[in-house]
């Protein structure tokens, strides 16, 4: 029997996924020498490419060569992450009605109801009452969102820092470090749920086609499915 | 080689800048020295960065009350060193006479020793995209030879020396100028400040009234930078916690996966004895209505 497929991703949400992760690697990789001398191996494993090139050095010269390359790295990162962003915020923006991080309902009760369908689903293992995105999902969307601007700002102070106050530079410094380590929980539980087994028809969308089986979604996702069928068309 | 200490004395000072011009003199003849450039071309430019001694003019008060101070500007080569600590290049070194350096070959320009030091010294030069400051002429005193702003001094205001020396003599200026001018003298940097930056390797004999005024917080620290250690420390803790806790949750998933497995096995099981049971019913009923048919067809045949 054939079953509906309805586009969940479209092609410029996959690919701004997929580049972010190769961003993200490239960024954390590269920031972490920079951040703490416990990183001080991966300064080390970028240095020893560059010192081939001069004469024999301790290990310190190394790790200040490493060191100097990620800054260089992080700065390409940074570069190819707005030229990737900017499509990708353009895009999502002309469609910011539909988006849906939205809360289902925009009361204390609805917020608890998320909660407690997220319980459901993660803690008993029942067929949740979720949305295309639950409110974990949600959260997380917006701490994103709140995340990558914050990075960028003070990314960008720290980047162009002769243009600002060294006022300004600290406390972008902090804001970045900071930043960074909450975005880091965030992309734990994130890489964990997303490659979780519950959630491994969502995870094939994301890197295939984009597209996920209808019936897969009336059983998981209830309030996405009352809405398409509402809508009506977008299935494939 | 015992602990090395600096001391300006601002009383003593008669604001010659004779020091500042012999900094900036030696710092060109290392240059020779280092790297080979001719003495006529670091001469002709005006290398800001290489000016270890700064004066800054400060005015206070309104006039006639109004004065003059001009803070002395420089590398308090602190004990606990918050710009080594922050280096990520391993740029900045403590030499065995407690003097704080930056090791201008493995400076990365990044600029994070600024972002850490609490008197705002080190500068940084984009033309070599490096960051400079104080060495406290770690190779003068490791020679035997005085550093080159205490050479130059013509009054006494700057001396150097071993920690018990220059401590003892410090601390008899102090209070002699307590004593003769009726208000309290210190020695900056000789006890521990904070534990951000610890005592000082360069002293500063001052008007305890005066210490802001000379740019001598009681209490130097760089807030950003202070959080940075907590934060990371914590930022690890809790990256490892999550990890953790999703290994917890994915075991308890598992858990529970293996057990709906069971249950659907058993399920099964049941539904298929059943059917079993079932099965064999029907068996009998129809071997019954068999041998019925049978026993007809033998009646029927008699």
């Amino acid at each position: 029997m054939e079953t509906s497929r309805v586009q969940a991703f479209n092609t410029l949400q996959i690919w701004f996924h997929k580049h972010i992760i190769h961003f993200m690697v490239l960024f954390i990789l590269s920031g972490l020498p920079i951040l703490s001398h416990a990183f001080d191996w991966i300064a080390y494993v970028f240095g020893v490419p560059v010192s081939f090139f001069g004469q024999q050095q301790p290990y310190e010269a190394i790790v200040a060569g490493g060191v100097q390359t990620a800054r260089v790295l992080h700065r390409v990162a940074a570069l190819l992450f707005f030229l990737t962003a900017i499509p990708f915020s353009l895009g999502q923006l002309m469609h910011v009605r539909e988006w849906h991080i939205w809360p289902e309902r925009y009361s204390l009760s609805g917020a608890w109801d998320g909660v407690r369908e997220l319980i459901r689903c993660y803690v008993f293992f029942q067929p949740p009452r979720f949305g295309k995105y639950n409110i974990g999902q949600k959260a997380l969307a917006w701490f994103m969102i709140l995340a990558m601007l914050l990075l960028s700002l003070s990314g960008f102070v720290l980047w162009f820092r002769d243009s600002f106050s060294p006022a300004i530079w600290s406390f972008s410094r902090f804001v970045h470090d900071t930043v960074f380590l909450l975005t880091a929980l965030a992309l734990i539980v994130h890489v964990y749920l997303g490659t979780h087994p519950i959630n491994r028809e969502s995870l094939r969308a994301m890197f295939g086609n984009g597209e996920m089986d209808l019936e897969f979604i009336r059983h998981h996702h209830p309030l996405w499915y009352e809405k398409l069928i509402k809508k009506g068309g977008q299935t494939t | 080689m015992k602990r090395y200490l600096n001391c300006y004395d601002t009383h003593s000072c008669v604001r010659c800048f004779s020091c500042m011009t012999n900094c900036s003199v030696e710092n060109r003849v290392r240059l020779q020295r280092d790297q080979h450039i001719p003495s006529e071309q670091t001469a002709n430019h005006p290398m800001h960065h290489l000016n270890y001694l700064m004066p800054r003019l400060k005015e206070f008060g309104v006039f006639p009350k109004a004065r003059q101070i001009i803070e002395f500007h420089h590398c308090m080569h602190c004990e606990n060193h918050p710009c080594l600590d922050i280096c990520p290049a391993f740029a900045i070194v403590k030499r065995p006479s407690g003097a704080v350096v930056i090791l201008e070959e493995r400076c990365v320009g990044c600029r994070s020793c600024i972002d850490a030091c609490p008197y705002d010294v080190p500068v940084y030069n984009p033309e070599t995209n490096k960051t400079y400051k104080c060495i406290l002429c770690f190779d003068r005193i490791e020679n035997g030879l005085v550093p080159a702003c205490v050479e130059a001094c013509p009054t006494g205001a700057m001396f150097s020396g071993p920690e018990d020396e220059v401590l003892k003599e410090a601390n008899e200026r102090a209070s002699f100028y307590t004593e003769r001018y009726g208000e309290p003298y210190v020695v900056y940097g000789a006890q521990r400040l904070n534990g951000y930056v610890g005592r000082t390797g360069w002293l500063t004999i001052v008007p305890e009234a005066d210490l802001e005024a000379y740019g001598l917080p009681q209490d130097p620290v760089k807030s950003a930078a202070i959080m940075r250690g907590p934060l990371k420390v914590g930022g690890a803790g809790l990256a490892g916690l999550t990890a953790l806790a999703c290994t917890g949750h994915f075991l308890y998933w598992l858990y529970n996966r293996k057990l709906e497995v069971a249950r659907d096995q058993e399920g099964r099981n049941v539904l298929e004895q059943g059917a079993e049971a079932g099965e064999g019913t029907d068996q009998g009923t129809t071997s019954g209505q068999a041998k019925e048919e049978n026993r007809q067809e033998e009646t029927d045949g008699d």
